[in-house]
């Protein structure tokens, strides 16, 4: 039983994602409740790759976004959350039963977030990260307070010990510099697809066999690894 | 024959079986992108010793950064 989805981060990767997550939870019974959680804005630069309308510069990208999916998807209470995921606020974003897409671009986040996901007794997080051609996606299942893989972080030192900041720490130039890093639409996409292929397997109730999937665009492939 | 992995690349070869996992390291370093900070999984197990010998039913992988990009 899923007791809401929140989908973290709604740019390159989130906003694909959000908009098949909520067709597909629109028309089956498995969460009415979707909470989007994002302190950015929309500018000019992120139209060439993120799924929004140019008239929505400026905006926040969460509350931009439940507009645009409560206008197509009337089943669903769908809640935006204008700020970045921090310390102080994770406690209130993730709870137990929660299901969480995080599409977000630092492994400072990546960090509280997969932090927070160990504490709890039950919860899904699906993590999607890329560069400019390749990225992989992460999976930690906690079941009735047992983890079925390690958190996201066991094996990936750069998660564990991040070198960037939490966007909520940055100056807006320093926000500025971030949007304008370079990454390519079908990169994104790509991600969104496998993240949300393991939220099928999972809601599915089939076995997951990997935690783990790296994948490269330009060789179109894609590789599963179990941890 | 071991198989060696890294990221989306992987290979399957006889070159360094019955040898240490740093040779393979070395052999394979080019072919698969692998650099030294990269956690090694011997069998999915977490192995530091890099002087551990290869079998040749062995599966080595080393764990490639995750993409810090995507919002």
């Amino acid at each position: 039983m899923i007791g809401k989805i929140v989908v973290i981060g709604l740019g390159g990767i989130g906003s694909f994602l959000a908009l098949v997550l909520c067709r597909y939870l629109n028309f089956t019974q498995h969460c009415k409740k979707v909470i989007l959680v994002d302190g950015d804005r929309y500018g000019r630069e992120n139209f060439v790759r993120q799924n929004i309308s140019a008239l929505e510069e400026t905006k926040n990208k969460a509350e931009a976004q439940a507009v645009y999916l409560k206008s197509l998807f009337n089943t669903l209470t769908i809640v935006p959350i204008p700020e970045f995921v921090t310390e102080k606020n994770v406690v209130e974003v993730i709870g137990e039963k929660s299901v969480v897409f995080l599409a977000v671009d630092n492994h400072a986040t990546r960090k509280i977030v997969s932090e927070r996901c160990q504490r709890l007794q039950d919860v899904v997080l699906i993590s999607g990260g890329n560069e400019i051609s390749d990225g992989n996606i992460q999976v930690y299942i906690k079941k009735n307070g047992r983890s079925r893989n390690p958190p996201i972080e066991r094996f990936h030192p750069e998660i564990a010990q991040p070198r960037d900041k939490n966007p909520a720490e940055l100056s807006c130039e320093e926000l500025a510099r971030l949007s304008g890093s370079e990454q390519i639409i079908f990169t994104n996409l790509t991600a969104a697809c496998l993240m949300l292929n393991a939220f099928y397997t999972i809601v599915a109730e089939k076995p997951l066999r990997y935690a783990e999937v790296y994948f490269d665009i330009e060789r179109n492939k894609a590789l599963p690894r179990q941890r | 024959m071991a198989k060696f992995i890294c990221g989306c690349n992987e290979t399957d070869v006889t070159t360094f079986d019955g040898r240490a996992i740093s040779d393979a390291r070395n052999g394979l370093r080019q072919a698969l992108n692998i650099s030294d900070d990269m956690r090694v999984l011997l069998n999915s197990n977490e192995v530091s010793d890099m002087q551990t010998v290869v079998r040749a039913d062995d599966e080595i992988e080393w764990v490639k950064q995750g993409g810090v990009k995507g919002n």
